[in-house]
């Protein structure tokens, strides 16, 4: 029991190391992919979603024709040897078009969905955080921007961009972060009152470090969820735009416009309808599933 | 324990699925057994027809509206001095009209008749909603179809202020007179036009703005009335009593649905939920194949408009050039095959069935200028022969920026223009798709290089097409101004006698075309079908796009 | 709380205020004017402009607008030129409203029951079931969905009417259809917040005080678990009832939806402006409700909000 007290020294505060977290941070992401790659579903959808990659640069290679070259005299022919995925009604080969639409689609719901995340992401944690006036002022910012009617924005955009896929994720993404900032300022604000964050404020960590470090990681969880969900709602919405007329730039095309056109024809041509809307719901399925995966990975609570 | 959550859990799944189905079967077989049946209890056929229609009226009152639905109604709840059906005008409530050798006076005399609620018509009510029609303080776009009488205009723009001065009077409560500016060969059969149609200055001072907003709110002279109006869901019209010919009138009641999606229309026709619809592009093959579709002029001539303004402009006035694009459209191909709803091809510019001097005018004056089916060669030559002209090697000239509406088959014509012009000359273009009212802003601000256009006619003679190119139309915007044409077509206006009319108007449509902002690529069609015992229904380019005031069932 | 709930309501008639203010001055930067027509001479244009004073200057339409709207006069349509907006509100709304409750109620029934089978059942069979049939309903487009809703069990099957709003049996597809998205959306976010909740430490001390596994999960685990859920209930409703343009077009139910998006498409101003009005008040009025709810449910919100 004897301890001598020279063997003690008096180390000071030290603000930094007070809040060290000790692990190794690349453990962190070992981890991550340890519960991923066992997650069969996600690692399904990963695969999927590679191979959906793949063929959406090499897709429209690997037929002589091109997307947007018309053959009147052979429209709305059926899916076969000659014609893997058929005709539309101008003769071109939806193959092609599948794959062009793929790349633009994705494109729309990777950008738009990344893009109104991050702005969210931003926004909502700022307004929880400091939470007051400024929080005051934010949330009804957002009130006024989600009540000023949707198409305003996108017909304004589209008078001044023109048509294209950066107009459409401008657009899409112009209104999609004001739901993201909500969620990610409930959660945070919910965090702020938990033992955890308590304690790290008290062992004297910084505003940024306490976001970045605490707070931000704790949402990921509700923000990947949602995330997941903006993907296929940016798509959806890109397609909504198509439904009334404004979108992509022909003779360029994308899912949301092929399924748009292949419902008009659904009780003639049917296979107009079912190819794309098979790519999107698939694509949705794995995005979502992979989604899950990774939150299930992600989510530092669910960590033993 | 276990097994007792889970069970529970799915217990309450499948008690919500349970009630959810339940609800709904029991409710679908009370419609089912409400469903109308063309059939009624005494076997003697029930005379009710149900149709769709894209889209509500806009407003009914006669003076303010505009549009093709109101048009259709309207043709069926009031009459004008005469009436258009089938192609032909029919007495209305004028049971007679003189017109005057100089062609500037109409006299119609009116039948003695009443309103659907008793109270007389008289030649008053159509001065009065004449009038109306032009007054500056009923801001009626329509104002200008009254230009054609005596001081219409300048009362309508505030010129003159008495309205007795305009040249319209009613002589006795019989007897009306109009008095031209000019003779007007369309005049008798725009009396029968919405604009000129009468409405009741009574209802009108009670109702003010509001005035045939409701069933309640405006007063009947045609074959039918309002019985009930759900806003944006359906109109039901039901036998007006007091209509003069109401012995003709065979249906009882009209249900119109508003349905504004195409495949729903046709779905609820498959469920014998309608009596007849209009089929969209997609489904004319399958109801061809069945034999049930039938086609319809829709008067509509399609043409890819250019604009002479600006650099690009400089390039586009070259008529060789212009040609070259016209005989790289396949117009057949793209009726053919893309359309397939009985287009047929442009070889002229006047839509064909228009009336001419008696009979019609493609017959009195044939013209076949541009070519059914791309002629690659003649293109290639007439390229070459602009590029000489303009000193331009085929690498100088632009992408042209080629505009079109949001309609599916306009972007559908668009993209097919684009491919066909790129595959045969090596033109580019780039597509700008708009709503339709930007599209329209950017075509009234002249701001456009080509355009994806049509015209549709507003009543049955070659002057309708021909005039928007003039100097003074607001409709063109296109830079092409020539004094040569705007003398033949002020020349025919004014011009009394029919056949130097007809001969001045077919110069101004070959003069329109070799010189014109334009080249026509279609005459548009349309397709329906109906059930087979609905008869005497008619759809007609002119007037109201789908006419069953007579119709019947067998 | 009543002070809360006052100052909240202050806010909110700011914050329309607000709304108007920039939905005005920007609809006017949108080409084109409600009597876009090609054939219109510019005398009788000039009329027509005068006549719903769309001449005068823009500040003193503004205030002439405010003017009418203190009156609660939200003014003709400029397209339906013989209704008024307040007409097409009364007439249209219920519809809305009926379809979005509709939609709202199957999305909590099945999203929640959906959500609280997956996450009772974590990583098992029944977990992956539930999740996927939600996941289907996020994964097909509602105009896809709807269409074939209406083909297979209208016009083939015979089930249901094809399309309109006459009766109860018309609602139940365009309900549906309407709500398969928001089913998904509630089922993942009320399983992701069970999850979270069994892991925290009230429900291990319930679980300690030897509570029975039902009592905890009802007293415990959903009713927190329902709180997220709750916050998006009021946007969600809202869009329900505001984004039906779709449903309605395909159903050709006579709703909101379709005005909302042709006074757009046609610029039909005085619309455009009844309709946002309408709707951001009604957004606000919902947020302010959900509120209220939020603070009943969970005292800790009241007592904070209520203090600051």
């Amino acid at each position: 029991m004897d301890i001598a007290k020279e063997k003690f020294r008096h180390v000071g505060k030290d603000n930094e190391k007070g809040e060290l977290i000790t692990r190794k941070s690349d453990s962190f992401w070992k981890d991550v992919w340890r519960r991923l790659s066992g997650n069969k579903a996600a690692m399904f959808s990963l695969v999927f979603l590679v191979l959906l990659l793949i063929m959406a640069i090499v897709g429209p290679m690997m037929t002589p024709q091109s997307y947007n070259v018309n053959d009147l005299m052979n429209t709305n022919q059926s899916p076969g040897k000659e014609h893997w995925f058929g005709t539309d009604s101008l003769g071109r080969e939806l193959w092609d078009r599948v794959w062009i639409g793929a790349r633009v689609s994705i494109a729309i719901g990777f950008m738009a969905a990344i893009f109104q995340t991050i702005i969210g992401l931003i926004i909502g944690g700022i307004a929880g955080f400091y939470g007051g006036r400024l929080d005051m002022f934010i949330m009804r910012f957002i009130d006024v921007m989600i009540s000023i009617p949707y198409l305003i924005f996108v017909i304004l955009i589209m008078v001044i961009m023109g048509s294209g896929i950066v107009p459409i994720v401008i657009a899409i993404a112009l209104t999609g972060w004001l739901e993201m900032a909500r969620l990610v300022r409930g959660q945070i604000m919910q965090l702020k009152n938990e033992e955890f964050i308590i304690s790290a404020v008290s062992l004297g960590a910084g505003s940024l470090r306490l976001i970045f470090k605490h707070l931000i990681p704790n949402t990921l969880g509700v923000v990947i969820v949602s995330l997941t969900v903006a993907i296929p709602n940016a798509i959806f919405a890109e397609a909504f735009l198509s439904f009334i007329g404004i979108g992509i730039k022909p003779p360029m095309t994308s899912w949301g416009q092929l399924a748009d056109i292949g419902m008009q024809v659904m009780q003639v041509y049917p296979y107009q309808l079912l190819i794309p809307a098979v790519f999107i719901s698939l694509t949705m399925l794995a995005l979502q599933l992979f989604g899950d995966g990774l939150r299930d990975a992600l989510d530092p609570k669910l960590r033993k | 324990m276990v097994l007792f959550r889970k069970s529970s859990w799915l217990l309450m799944l499948l008690l919500v699925v349970s009630f959810m189905l339940a609800a709904c079967t029991a409710e679908s077989g009370d419609t089912d057994d409400g469903k109308k049946e063309g059939i009624a209890d005494d076997g003697e056929t029930e005379q009710v027809l149900r149709m769709a229609m894209e889209s509500e009226p806009e407003v009914l009152d006669p003076q303010v509206s505009t549009d093709t639905y109101s048009i259709i109604v309207n043709n069926a709840i009031l009459e004008g001095l005469v009436r258009f059906h089938d192609g032909e005008i029919i007495p209305g409530i004028a049971e007679e009209w003189d017109i005057s050798e100089d062609g500037l006076t109409y006299t119609f005399h009116l039948r003695e008749t009443t309103w659907s609620d008793g109270k007389d018509l008289t030649a008053e009510d159509f001065k009065d909603s004449f009038i109306r029609l032009l007054d500056p303080e009923t801001a009626s776009a329509y104002a200008y179809i009254g230009y054609y009488v005596k001081n219409a205009a300048a009362f309508n723009q505030g010129e003159i202020t008495d309205p007795d001065e305009v040249g319209v009077k009613a002589i006795d409560p019989y007897t009306l007179e109009f008095t031209l500016e000019n003779p007007t060969k369309q005049f008798l059969s725009l009396t029968s036009f919405i604009s000129y149609l009468p409405s009741d200055a009574e209802k009108i001072e009670e109702f003010g703005q509001s005035y045939s907003s409701s069933p309640e709110s405006m007063n009947y002279n045609g074959p039918f009335v309002i019985d009930s109006w759900d806003h944006q869901e359906s109109i039901v019209l039901k036998k007006n009593p007091n209509y003069w010919n109401k012995d003709e009138i065979k249906l009882d009641e009209v249900e119109i649905n508003i349905v504004a999606d195409n495949s729903t229309a046709v779905g609820m026709y498959e469920t014998g939920d309608i009596d007849m619809v209009t089929l969209g592009r997609e489904f004319i093959e399958k109801y061809e194949q069945s034999g049930d579709a039938e086609f319809y002029n829709a008067g509509t001539t399609a043409f890819l408009q250019y604009s002479y303004n600006g650099e690009v402009g400089e390039i586009l006035k070259n008529s060789n050039f212009r040609n070259a694009l016209s005989y790289a459209i396949n117009r057949q191909g793209l009726v053919e095959g893309v359309l397939k709803n009985g287009s047929t091809p442009a070889e002229r510019y006047i839509m064909p069935d228009t009336l001419g001097k008696e009979g019609l005018f493609a017959e009195e004056y044939p013209l076949s200028v541009f070519p059914t089916e791309n002629d690659n060669e003649k293109a290639q030559e007439y390229l070459d022969k602009a590029l000489d002209e303009l000193g331009m090697t085929k690498d100088e000239l632009p992408a042209f920026e080629l505009l079109a509406s949001d309609r599916p088959d306009d972007r559908i014509i668009s993209e097919a223009l684009q491919d066909m012009f790129d595959q045969t000359l090596g033109i580019k273009t780039e597509i700008t798709i708009l709503p339709h009212d930007q599209r329209l802003q950017r075509l009234m601000d002249g701001e456009f290089e080509l355009m994806w256009a049509g015209w549709g006619p507003d009543y049955n003679d070659p002057m309708t097409y021909l005039e928007i190119f003039t100097a003074s139309s607001t409709y063109n915007t296109t830079g092409f101004e020539s004094d040569t044409y705007d003398d033949l077509i002020n020349s025919a206006s004014v011009e009394a006698d029919v056949d130097k009319r007809g001969d001045l108007l077919f110069e101004a449509e070959q003069y329109l075309i070799e010189e014109g902002p334009m080249t026509p690529v279609y005459f548009e069609s349309g397709a329906w079908a109906k059930s087979g015992s609905l008869q005497n229904v008619n759809r007609s380019p002119f007037g109201a796009e789908v006419d069953f005031v007579f119709g019947y069932f067998e | 709380m009543l002070k809360y709930f006052f100052q909240r309501f202050l806010i909110a008639c700011v914050t329309i205020l607000i709304l108007i203010t920039v939905t005005f001055f920007l609809i006017q930067l949108l080409p084109g004017d409600p009597f876009l027509d090609p054939k219109l001479p510019v005398e009788v244009k000039e009329n027509m402009m005068e006549y719903y004073g769309l001449n005068d200057p823009l500040y003193m339409q503004y205030f002439n607008y405010l003017g009418n709207l203190f009156q609660g006069d939200l003014g003709y349509s400029l397209k339906y030129k013989n209704l008024t907006v307040n007409e097409v509100i009364m007439d249209a709304f219920p519809k809305s409203v009926e379809l979005g409750l509709y939609a709202l109620l199957i999305s909590i029934l099945f999203g929640l029951t959906l959500g609280i089978i997956a996450a009772l059942e974590h990583n098992k069979k029944l977990d992956f079931l539930s999740m996927f049939i939600a996941l289907i309903g996020i994964s097909v487009p509602a105009f896809i969905i709807g269409g074939l809703f209406q083909y297979f069990f209208a016009v083939k099957l015979h089930l249901f009417p094809v399309a309109q709003w006459q009766g109860f049996s018309y609602t139940v597809l365009p309900s549906f259809a309407l709500a398969l998205g928001s089913v998904a959306l509630i089922a993942r976010l009320m399983r992701a917040s069970m999850l979270e909740i069994v892991s925290t430490d009230y429900v291990k001390t319930a679980d300690a005080k030897g509570l029975s596994r039902g009592q905890i999960i009802l007293r415990h685990q959903i009713r927190n678990a329902v709180l997220p859920v709750l916050t998006i209930l009021g946007p969600l409703l809202a869009n329900l009832v505001t984004g039906t343009f779709v449903i309605e077009k395909i159903f050709a139910v006579p709703g909101l939806g379709k005005y909302y998006v042709e006074s757009m498409q046609t610029l039909d101003y005085t619309m455009i402006l009844g309709l946002t009005i309408f709707f951001g008040s009604f957004l606000v009025v919902v947020n302010l409700l959900i509120d209220f709810c939020y603070g009943i449910i969970d005292p800790r919100i009241r007592t904070k909000k209520a203090g600051g």
